[in-house]
This record gives structure tokens, sequence and C-alpha cells, in this order.
């Protein structure tokens, strides 16, 4: 290895941690800013009490196991109600991008219903499938579909025509033709689309468990202001913020080390 | 000789009204090395997708004397970058082999001797990303190879070379022909390659490309790629086809 490719791996090395870094610190600056501000009395306790005010909160919420149950029945709609949309919504997405006609069938049909708010449909969804577990998965389901069959179908549109002739050519068809060319040739797409849809599904759930629910963070956050405990409402924003954080970074770094080719 | 296929009379127009090809008739036999030299934009790829079977001529039809589908029997090295980004080397040389049949540790020693031949054995691993243009053509044609098809479609497959790697790989593509024996048709821009590989070279005119003249090229094989240019022959067919190529755009 030459010297100056060394210095020049160093530099993308040390590039690359310092980015890294600096995601990882910019939450914390702002946490410490609002200690401050709120000791300093710039911000008024009871509306924006402080980090650590809230952290006390949250430590006797963890300790009662209030806080975990809510966090756990969340997430489990969450990851249900995003299976349940991604999947079918990844399947019609590819199937729409393969085929003008179901293009030409489809597409009308997404662009009318993907622009209502989901939330605005949550009062029917309850009235079907009642209060329960099921009406927040059919909830976040719903807007996972749109979205990844929106990313897919734009995915593999994208992918160019000269890897759809080599698959001709060496007659990979059928399934081996969805995940060896399809699938990974759209997989920016889709990706950009799992990201989104989950951004979209974390709002979805908790609105849903704010109209109907006796547990989740919704629930958390909800209760917090029906009983003015703003601690505790505070406890709900704060995980529901770091579990978007969580599931963008984490979703970012799966990216990093197990598809090194998209990093080019 | 044995006939391996027929291109009878075939025309391209394009849906945008461009015609690519017009009247073009070919006839090739088996294990023949033929190379097609044109200008730019004439068609020699439009000629060559219909052949691979990814185009359908406007008339005129390709006949193969194995019988079946074109896209059975034709191994296609494309002109431009066509190995998959999201596959590592092996996974895209393997890709020849998709259809073969072949158990997983057959189709693994013949990958491996596939990455030997084009010397790129050490960079089986790697990514697309991580490989300079000419050794991802160079997977691109092992890829072909593994095919065990028994027409090798080439459309300018070393263009993007360097002079040294490309004189070498005219030698190993005429060493491994040698011993399979496969047709091949060969598209460049170069007229000493066409001379230097081919038993005949055809010469097509500008668009629409028709074809204009063929030359056969007598060298015996096999062939040393390199002495073959010190020829007095060779220098006069180079010449001769150069000639034949201005004609032919005049026409
Ligand atoms: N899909 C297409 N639609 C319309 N026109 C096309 C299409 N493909 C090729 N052409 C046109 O047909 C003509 C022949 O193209 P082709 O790619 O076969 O040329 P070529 O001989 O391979 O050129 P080069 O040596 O530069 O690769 C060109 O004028 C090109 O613009
Ligand atoms: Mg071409």
């Amino acid at each position: 290895m030459s010297q100056a490719w060394a210095v020049h791996v160093r530099r993308a090395r040390h590039l690359r941690g310092l980015e890294r870094a600096l995601r990882l610190a910019s939450p914390i600056v702002l946490l410490l800013l609002w200690e401050w501000a709120v000791r300093a009395h710039v911000l008024d306790a009871r509306f924006f009490p402080a980090p650590s005010s809230v952290a006390g909160a949250a430590v006797a919420l963890a300790k009662s196991g209030e806080l975990w149950n809510d966090l756990r029945v969340t997430l489990v709609r969450l990851f249900l109600g995003f299976l349940t949309g991604a999947i079918p919504g990844v399947a019609l997405g590819l199937a729409m991008g393969l085929s003008r006609w179901v293009r030409a069938v489809t597409s009308p049909l997404i662009a009318a219903l993907y622009p209502i708010p989901k939330i605005a449909v949550l009062p029917l969804i309850i009235l079907i499938f009642g209060l329960g577990d099921s009406s927040k998965i059919v909830i976040v389901a719903i807007g996972v579909f749109f979205i990844m069959a929106i990313n897919t179908s734009a995915g593999v549109l994208q992918i160019e025509r000269i890897y759809l002739d080599v698959a001709k050519a060496y007659g990979i068809r059928g399934l081996a033709f969805v995940h060896r060319v399809l699938l990974p040739g759209a997989l920016p797409s889709l990706l950009t689309g799992a990201k989104v849809s989950l951004g979209i599904a974390l709002i979805l759930v908790v609105a849903a468990e704010f109209l109907a629910a006796k547990d989740g963070l919704g629930y958390l956050i909800w209760n917090g202001w029906q009983t003015l405990q703003v601690e505790q409402m505070y406890v709900g924003l704060v995980i529901v913020a770091v579990l978007g954080y969580v599931v963008t970074i984490g979703l970012e770094e799966a990216e990093r080390t197990t598809l090194p080719w998209l990093n080019r | 000789m044995d006939r391996e296929m027929i291109v009878d009379a075939v025309s391209k127009r394009f849906e945008d009204g461009t015609t690519a090809l017009d009247g073009v008739s070919l006839e090739f036999a088996r294990g023949e090395f033929a190379a097609i030299v044109g200008p730019s934009g004439c068609g020699k790829t439009t000629l060559l997708r219909i052949l691979a079977g990814l185009e359908e001529p406007t008339s005129g039809h390709v006949e193969l004397a194995a019988g079946g589908g074109r896209r059975d029997h034709m191994a296609m090295v494309f002109q431009e970058q066509s190995i998959y980004p999201w596959m590592r080397v092996r996974e895209n040389v393997a890709v020849g082999l998709h259809g073969l049949g072949l158990a997983l540790a057959a189709a693994r020693a013949k990958v491996e001797e596939q990455l030997d031949l084009v010397g790129l054995r050490a960079f089986a691993g790697a990514f697309p990303h991580q490989l300079s243009g000419g050794m991802k053509q160079r997977v691109s044609i092992a890829r072909a190879f593994a095919s065990e098809r028994r027409v090798l479609l080439m459309d300018e497959p070393f263009a993007a070379l360097d002079e040294q790697t490309k004189i070498g790989l005219h030698g190993e593509l005429l060493r491994i022909w040698e011993h399979t024996r496969k047709t091949v048709v060969f598209i460049t821009h170069g007229i000493e390659e066409s001379v230097v590989l081919a038993d005949r070279v055809y010469v097509m005119t500008g668009r629409p490309g028709r074809i204009h003249a063929r030359v056969d090229v007598p060298f015996s094989r096999p062939r040393d790629v390199v002495a073959l240019r010190g020829d007095p022959e060779f220098g006069r067919l180079v010449v001769h086809v150069w000639g034949l190529l201005r004609e032919g755009m005049a026409a």
C-alpha cells in the first residue's frame, strides 16, 4: 500500500468516525441545553420539566413495571403492523414495477387513497376492529402499505434495463428473478420506504393509543395529560423520540454493514 | 461444415422510426469465429441483441440449426457495464450457470475455473465497485464462458481495456476458443483485432446497417496474437478491411 493511499484511507476513516460521533452527539447536546434552560428559568418548568426530573419520573415508571409494559405493547403493535403492511406493499410494488397493466389499474387508486390522513380513518377502523390490538395493527399496516408499495414500484422502475436484459439472456426467471435481481435492484428505494414508513408507523400507533387503548406509549402520554402528570407525558414523548431515533440509526447501521455495495 | 445459424434478411425499425438494420443476411458455421466491424451507430449492437433473443426483428428471421429458442443457446457479453453491483464477483460469474442444474460443488469449481482464466481468482469475493472497468468486463466474459452455451456473442468486449490487457485477453480468448470451439460472433471497432481473432470479418455500412463485404482471414490456427501482427499479409488485410469500411460508410 502506498503512503498516499494509507493517508487517504486514514482520512476517510477519520471523517466517517466524525460523522458518526456528530450523529450521536447532537441529541445529547440538545438535552444539556434544555436542562440548563430550565434551571436558569428560561423555560417554565410547569410545561417543560427539566430532563433530570423527567428522568426521575421515568425511573419510577420503570420500577413499577408500567413503562416496560407500555413499551413492549407498542413495539409489538408497531412490528406486527409494519409486517402486515410491508409484505403486501412490497408485493404490490413489485407487480406495479413489472407490469404497466398492474400500474394502470392500481396507480389511480393509490393516488386517491394515499393522501387520506390515516388518523381520519381511525374511528372507522376502531369501529370495525374494536378496541384491542388489531385496530392499532391495522392502522399501522395501512400507513406502511402505501409507502412500501409506492417506493418499491419506483425502485423497480429505476433498475437499469441492462440488468433486466442480463437476467433475460441467462434465463433468470420467477422467484430467482425476484430475489436476485428485482429486490436487490430496488433495495435502495425500498430501504428509504422502510425508514419513512417506520416513522409514520410510530406516529400512527401512538395516535391510535391516544384514542382507544389501555396501554402502550400513546396511552402513557394521554394518561399523563389527563391526570396532569406532565413528567409522565414527557417520559412517553421522549421514549417515542428515542424509538424513532434508534429505528432510523439502526436501519442505517444495518445498511452500512450488511450492504457494502450500497455505499459506493 | 455444419451450419450453426442463419440470419435471413433481418431488418429492424424502432418505434421512434429509426431504421437500424436493413436486410442483413449472414450465415455462421459451427465453431466459426466471425467478427463484425462497422461505423458507430450502424446497428451492430442491435443485430447482436436480435441474435441473443433480446429483441425481435421487424422483418426477416434468425434460424438455429440446433432448434429451440435463441436465448437457450446464446451467451452474451454486453458492450456496457452489465455485472450486478449487488453480487460478489463469484456470484456474478455464477449467473452464467443459471439453469445448468449443476450441484453446488460442481458450480463452485466451474466458477473458480472461469475466474482463473480471466485472472480474477483473487477477486472472487470482491464487489464490482471495488474493481476497475477492465476487471468488470472480464467478469462479464467469465460469466459468458461459464454458461457453456453454443454461441458466444461479444459486443466490443475489450473496448474499455488497455492495450496490454487487451492483447493478453486476445491470446486467452483464442486459447479457450480453440479447445471449446464455440461459435463466436465478435463485434469490434478494432480492425486489427478483428483480423487477429476471426476466421471471417464482415464489414457493415453506415446506418441503416447492411452487410457491405465479407473478408476471409487465411491465417492458420493456433495463432500467435503478437507474432501475427508482424506478418506482411496481416498488414495487407488490415488495410483491405479499412478500405472496405470507408467504402461502406460512403455507400
Ligand atoms: N431502443 C432503441 N430505440 C430507438 N433507437 C435505437 C434503439 N436502440 C438503438 N437505436 C438506434 O439504432 C441505431 C443503431 O444502434 P446500435 O446500438 O445497434 O449501434 P452500434 O452499431 O452498436 O453502435 P456503436 O458502435 O456505437 O456501439 C442507432 O442510431 C441508435 O440510436
Ligand atoms: Mg454497440
